[in-house]
């Protein structure tokens, strides 16, 4: 419970450290921010400017080189050839325009006559005798305009949107007119995106759309005026979505950076604050435990240092408390058994003295019955003395009894296995009710005393015979070890005296079976326990604490 | 210049001086310049393409301007059930192989497989297969050809080049009065039945087209094939448009927009007409169109066009109709094909639509077998020959079939579209080189003073 | 690089003497140098007799190549400019000569070239520049411009005897069916065929079956020889030769044949085919160079030699050397008289000329449409007679009858 408490502390500490780092990040970052996000728009937007500007230059530049192109086309001595042969009635060849477009930045030209029927082609020699409705509307003299194209391949014919010019051909005097210009496709919208960076979007009505260039994230679009068609060139904010994203995280990192560092500085912090607290709950364990020798380290300063001097001192005293009380125990204890002493002694004492007197007063009376009386009082003599014996011993045992080794054991498999070795007396069932598998600390040689002792009182209890129940069973944190008899049972007087040394209530018996047998489960931590069985006999219980820890690997 | 100019002066005051040669000159190079998609004509297919294939692999015998059958590598003999095809003693062909009837079944074989104009001259014999088949492993004096039904213009049909006989798949082995000397080269043959030409070889050069035209015009050329020609001469070489059942309705579309002549005067070029039957005006056939009539049409859908990739004609007609099946709402793509891939996947089933050029027969008959057989429905076509080949009199004949024709053009899947003739020029200092019935010239016979 | 008219024409002019056409032709020549045309120059010029067309045209080409403008000569005609196209020419000099008391030159120089765009029906363009010269006529001119054979009554039939689709290969005429009256052979396309003397076909058999030669002749090339009722028939196409008689409408093989021969009958030499030529070498003499071909008729000999010569030997007199002898040459009897009748030199001209070249120095001429191969005497008909094989321009050829008057 302290443990925890004492954790709490900790966390509690640390939490508030945390909150105190964590405040000014979350005050900062939406506030740096949203300044950051309004500088990137800006950028975005003046990027969609500049890439519309490098478009519409771009046109511009397109128009004239399509018009410088087209006027030089015009004025080819083999484009005057071909219009000089339409005016004199004479078809030209489909392609002949072929050869005037060779090494011109064109790829639209073609010559139609006055009444706008293409009459030769450069690039779609196949329009040959037919009116264009996109190129017959370009009039001549004008700047280039965009008009719908038809261009051809082997999948099928497309209309492209063109810029073209038209010009007369001076030399044929109007009859002939040239149309030239540059054909807007894939290839034009892909240069357009890379030289703008730029998304570029070209669509007009019924032309086959081309698209070139990637704009990600969010996207501003500036469109181009471009006659029936839309030039929109797009600029993608992933660029500056990227660069946003890593000042955000540099800010964030440096924010998680101080996290961290107030985080280990509460931690130091809060340790040197809750070690001496730590320290002292574990001396107070320690006493409470038993250890009254134990001091805590005089660390820490303040009012810790009182506190912890504080319960030094009450250790200390109540170390010399606990010594006093136990020499007072000690001596009581050894009344009790020098009184127990004394009276085992005496009882075989005095019927010895008799018989001796008898004796002496026969001899000394010469009385013929001498002979008879000794040879019938000295057996009785004898078995006293060897009952003295045996009082002496079973004391010297009690007094012997060291301290309990313990080891790790399952004292249902423990209990089986002795049981297997003891047997019992003819005409004495034992009956074996084995628990689950209860792991404690026990010595095996004190516990197998134990077993003994119980057992032979049982048994002793029932000289005609009967029933000896062993069982196991634990509960929450406890070990139960009980042994009942089918005998008389203990009166309820005699129970509170009969884990007293040299206390019987059988008729013969040191008295020191079962007060052993309190000192073993007391040397385990436990207790033993007298009860009446439901059938009346006797019900010994003896408790132990269990080990809490599964897994524990357990032996018998 | 001055030195060109004395050259020149002296080729011309020649004459005046004792360069006799009443008869012709042994000797020289004959030097030829063709343009790159008469070299693209491997199996000699146009007529450019024959006319130099023909050097290397003469045609079985020659159709004259009159129609006469003078025999080059063979003589046919009627027979009771059919005709017999007698190898001139003395053909070989250039590796050596003697021309016999066996080599003579397996060449035509394999012409059949490879051109309709084939399949067409020898529809008429019957169980042409295995006739073929069968004689291809025998030794007998003459091929013989047993005919289904009557057909009086097969010896005719026998002269095409498509059927002159070739050894294996080069398409060079031939039997011609030159043998193959690499690629550009031939050298005379001095056992050729027909005799030794007179050059010692031949050389082709491959040019561009203005190229080509100024090597003739500083006569480092003699021949120029691929550009020029005579709009007088008979033009055979047709142009048709076949189709499947489902793109009638694209047909009946482009019938409606189609202007041929103007598809030939600003598309094709001369020496090419419009052909607006299935005949051509040389063989006959009318010379305009009978008034379309109808407003045009529009229509919906996709279609494949085949065209031969080779010929520059071809594309730009398939263009053309590209464009205007456009302007009908039909979205039309084109598959560019080599000729051979052209007939192979047509019969396959690939294609909507396609652009068939052959080299017509110049009689009106065979030149319709040729029709019916690009029509693609034997059975009919059949029928449809018999009934002709019965008329034993030629003029009979020629009448009945333009008649036919006529009346035949609107149920045939064939569109007729034009005809072209050689495109050619010849250095006027060539002497004795003639036009044969095809409109081909014969350079067998050239020489120069 | 080329020096001026004015130059040349003072060096010319410094000349002496020159002739009147001559004259013309450097008056022509600074009149079309003056007009700058596009090199190549093709000139083509008509005049009363060819000689005079030639001559000029020569000429005038040989001035402009001299003054650094190449030119060609080219025939006259309505298509003189697609010949001046074909010959690679980019303009043309048309000239019309007439020849009185001076030789008036009077034509045109026009541009014939057309760019490759201008499609294949280019427009004519008119003149760029016309031409007219006149000198002084001199005796020369005047010869020239009289041509050859006027008067010399030699006449062509207006119809041809026959005509083929194939190019004739040798020529015979005699008294085959024994009637009395000569027919026709020729060897043409492979086969022979008998005519009779209205050109009507009696019979024919083909040569193809023939072994074939080892190195036959592309040109059509052969002998026939008619005598004793027998055709004797040599191919160069063929392997040996054979006879042949004609029976009940058909042509038989006969026995005998051998080798081909110069001359028919009794003085017939034997020859041989060269290899792989039209040209038939004598078997026995000293004379041993191929030849166009010859004759061997009552002692005389013609020998048709290719460099356009031609030798006659006569019983008793010397070698008389021929010039200007095409193939197409036999001896025949006229009117009594043995004679050569040759044709021209010429290199393939469309139109050739047939001369009689006889001991006196006249020599009666008449143009023949086509180019002469073969001629032999004893046509059918009344008067003497020629019948001469023409090829044509088409590749064919025809049988023409040459009459002397009646």
């Amino acid at each position: 419970m302290a443990a925890t408490r004492g954790m709490r502390l900790r966390t509690l500490l640390l939490l508030a450290f945390a909150l105190l780092a964590l405040l000014p990040l979350a005050v900062t970052v939406p506030l740096a921010s949203r300044r950051i996000e309004e500088t990137f728009a800006r950028e975005l937007a003046a990027r969609a400017d500049a890439a519309a500007t490098l478009g519409s230059t771009e046109l511009d530049r397109l128009r004239a080189e399509v018009e410088q192109s087209v006027s030089a086309c015009a004025a080819d001595p083999l484009t005057e050839a071909v219009a000089l042969q339409l005016e004199s009635g004479l078809p030209p060849a489909a392609d002949a325009m072929r050869g005037v477009a060779e090494g011109r930045p064109l790829t639209v030209l073609t010559l139609r006559d006055a009444s706008g029927v293409t009459r030769s082609s450069a690039f779609l020699p196949a329009r040959v005798g037919d009116v264009e409705p996109g190129l017959s509307t370009v009039r001549t003299g004008e700047a280039p305009v965009l008009v719908p194209v038809e261009v051809q391949n082997a999948e099928g014919v497309q209309l492209r949107p063109a810029l073209v010019a038209a010009r007369p051909v001076e030399a044929a005097r109007g009859t002939a007119i040239l149309v030239g210009g540059q054909v807007l496709d894939e290839a034009w919208v892909s240069r357009l995106a890379r030289l703008t960076a730029a998304r570029v979007e070209l669509q007009g009505p019924g032309l086959a759309p081309a698209a070139a260039g990637t704009a990600e994230g969010r996207t501003v679009r500036r469109a181009l005026p471009l006659g029936p068609a839309e030039l929109t060139l797009g600029v993608g904010s992933a660029a500056v979505d990227e660069t946003r994203a890593t000042l955000l995280k540099a800010l964030v990192t440096a924010g998680a950076l101080g996290l961290g560092l107030a985080l280990i500085a509460g931690f130091l912090f809060a340790r040197g604050i809750t070690r001496p607290v730590e320290a002292l709950t574990e001396g107070v364990r320690s006493v409470a435990g038993g250890a009254l020798d134990t001091r805590v380290p005089a660390t820490g300063s303040g009012e810790v240092r009182v506190l912890v001097d504080a319960f030094n001192r009450m250790a200390e005293d109540l170390g010399h408390a606990t010594r006093a009380l136990r020499a007072a125990e000690q001596a009581a204890a050894w009344e009790g058994v020098a009184r127990s002493l004394a009276h085992e002694l005496r009882n075989p004492l005095t019927p010895l003295q008799m018989s001796l007197e008898t004796l002496l007063a026969a001899r000394k009376a010469r009385d013929g019955r001498f002979e008879a009386l000794f040879v019938e009082s000295a057996p009785a003599m004898l078995e006293e003395v060897e009952r003295l014996r045996r009082t002496i011993d079973a004391f010297a045992r009690f007094a012997r009894l060291p301290a309990a080794q313990l080891e790790p054991l399952d004292l249902t498999a423990w209990t089986e296995q002795a049981l297997g070795l003891a047997g019992a007396r003819p005409g004495v069932a034992l009956r074996w009710e084995p628990g689950p598998p209860l792991a404690v600390r026990a010595d095996r040689d004190q516990l197998a005393q134990l077993l003994h002792n119980l057992l032979r009182n049982a048994e002793e209890a029932m000289p005609s015979g009967g029933q000896v129940t062993v069982r196991t069973r634990g509960d929450a944190d406890r070990a139960v070890l009980e042994v009942e008899d089918t005998g008389p049972g203990i009166p309820a007087d005699a129970r509170a005296r009969v884990l007293e040394p040299g206390v019987t209530t059988k008729a013969s018996g040191t008295g020191l079976g079962l007060a052993l047998g309190a000192r073993i489960a007391q040397g385990h931590g436990g207790t033993l326990e007298v009860d009446t069985a439901p059938g009346g006999g006797a019900l010994l219980r003896l408790r132990i604490p269990r080990e809490a820890a599964a897994g524990v690997r357990l032996t018998p | 210049m001055r030195r060109g100019a004395i050259l020149v002066l002296l080729a011309a005051a020649a004459p005046l001086e004792a360069r006799a040669a009443a008869r012709a000159r042994d000797g020289g190079t004959l030097r030829l310049a063709v343009l790159p998609e008469v070299r693209a004509d491997r199996w000699g297919e146009t007529p450019e393409g024959a006319a130099l294939r023909e050097l290397v692999a003469a045609p079985l015998c020659r159709v004259e301007g009159g129609g006469r059958v003078q025999p080059v590598l063979a003589s046919v003999q009627r027979t009771a059930d059919g005709v017999s095809v007698v190898p001139r003693p003395g053909a070989r062909f250039s590796s050596g192989a003697p021309l016999g009837t066996a080599e003579l079944a397996q060449a035509w074989a394999r012409a059949v497989e490879r051109s309709p104009v084939a399949r067409a001259a020898l529809g008429p014999v019957r169980e042409l297969a295995p006739t073929l088949e069968q004689q291809s492993r025998g030794k007998a004096a003459g091929l013989l050809l047993p005919l289904a039904h009557p057909w009086p213009d097969l010896e005719v049909s026998l002269c095409h080049p498509a059927l002159a006989p070739v050894l294996g798949d080069g398409g060079s082995d031939g039997v011609g009065p030159y043998a193959p000397d690499g690629a550009e080269r031939g050298r005379a043959v001095p056992a050729f039945p027909e005799g030794r030409p007179h050059p010692d070889g031949f050389l082709v050069s491959t040019l561009a087209r203005r190229a080509a035209q100024r090597a003739l015009e500083t006569r480092s050329a003699q021949v120029l094939l691929g550009d020029g020609g005579e709009a007088a001469a008979p033009a055979l070489f047709a142009t048709y448009l076949v189709s499947r059942p489902q793109a009638r309705p694209m047909v009946s579309l482009l019938e409606t927009r189609l202007d041929r002549p103007a598809l030939v005067r600003s598309f094709v070029g001369s020496p090419a007409a419009a052909m607006p039957g299935l005949l051509p005006p040389s063989l006959g056939g009318p010379e305009r169109s009978a008034s379309a009539g109808g407003s045009p049409g529009r229509g919906s859908g996709t279609a494949l066009l085949l065209y031969a990739a080779d010929r520059p004609g071809q594309r730009a007609v398939a263009q053309r109709l590209q464009i205007l099946l456009r302007d009908a709402g039909v979205s039309l793509r084109l598959g560019a094909r080599t000729p051979e891939a052209l007939d192979r996947d047509w019969r396959a089933g690939q294609g909507d639509l396609a652009l068939r050029s052959v080299l017509l027969p110049p009689v009106p008959a065979a030149a319709l077998a040729v029709v019916l057989e690009l029509a693609g429905d034997p059975g009919a076509g059949r029928r449809e020959l018999a009934g002709l080949g019965a008329l034993a009199d030629e003029r009979e004949r020629a009448a009945r079939t333009r008649e036919r024709a006529l009346q035949l053009a609107g149920a045939l899947p064939v569109v007729p579209l034009y005809v072209e003739g050689l495109r050619a020029r010849l250095d006027p200092a060539l002497v004795d080189v003639r036009r044969d019935a095809f409109g081909l010239w014969t350079l067998d016979d050239a020489w120069w003073p | 690089m080329s020096p001026g008219p004015a130059l040349v024409a003072a060096l010319l002019a410094a000349a002496p003497g020159p002739s009147a056409l001559e004259a013309l032709s450097e008056q022509l020549r600074a009149q079309v140098v003056a007009a700058h045309p596009e090199p190549p120059v093709a000139v083509a010029v008509e005049a009363s007799s060819a000689a005079l067309a030639e001559t000029t045209a020569a000429l005038v080409a040989t001035r402009l190549g001299e003054s650094g403008l190449p030119a060609v000569v080219i025939g006259s005609g309505e298509d003189a400019a697609a010949r001046a196209r074909s010959a690679g020419a980019r303009s043309l000099v048309r000239l019309r000569l007439q020849v009185a008391a001076e030789v008036l030159g009077a034509g045109e120089l026009r541009s014939v070239w057309r760019n490759f765009w201008a499609g294949r029906a280019a427009p004519e363009t008119g003149p760029t520049r016309v031409l007219s010269a006149a000198v002084p006529v001199d005796r020369a001119t005047q010869l020239l411009a009289a041509g050859p054979g006027q008067g010399a009554g030699l006449v062509l039939d207006p119809a041809p005897l026959a005509r083929l689709p194939v190019r004739t290969a040798a020529l015979a005429t005699g008294d085959l069916d024994g009637d009395g009256r000569p027919e026709v052979a020729v060897l043409a396309g492979g086969e022979v065929s008998v005519l009779d003397g209205a050109g009507s076909l009696l019979a024919r058999h083909s040569l193809l079956d023939l072994p074939p030669a080892a190195t036959p002749a592309r040109e059509p090339f052969g002998t026939l020889c008619i005598g004793e009722g027998r055709l004797v028939v040599a191919w160069a196409r063929a392997d040996g030769s054979l006879a042949l008689r004609l029976q009940g409408g058909q042509l038989v093989r006969g026995t005998g044949g051998g080798a081909p021969t110069l001359g028919c009958g009794a003085s017939a030499e034997p020859a041989s085919f060269a290899p792989g030529a039209a040209r038939l070498v004598l078997a026995r003499g000293p004379e041993r160079e191929p030849l166009w071909g010859g004759d061997a008729r009552a002692g005389h000999r013609l020998l048709l030699l290719p460099d356009g010569t031609a030798r006659w030997f006569q019983p008793g007199s010397e070698v008389r050397v021929l010039r200007d002898v095409g193939a197409g040459a036999a001896l025949v009897s006229w009117r009594g008289e043995m004679r050569v009748a040759a044709s021209s030199a010429a290199a393939a001209p469309a139109e050739d000329r047939l001369r009689l070249v006889g001991p006196g120095p006249e020599e009666p001429s008449v143009a023949v449409p086509g180019r002469i191969l073969q001629v032999c005497g004893g046509a059918p008909g009344p008067g003497p007679a020629l019948v001469l094989g023409l090829w044509t321009a088409d590749g064919g050829s025809e049988l023409r009858v040459v009459r002397g008057p009646p």
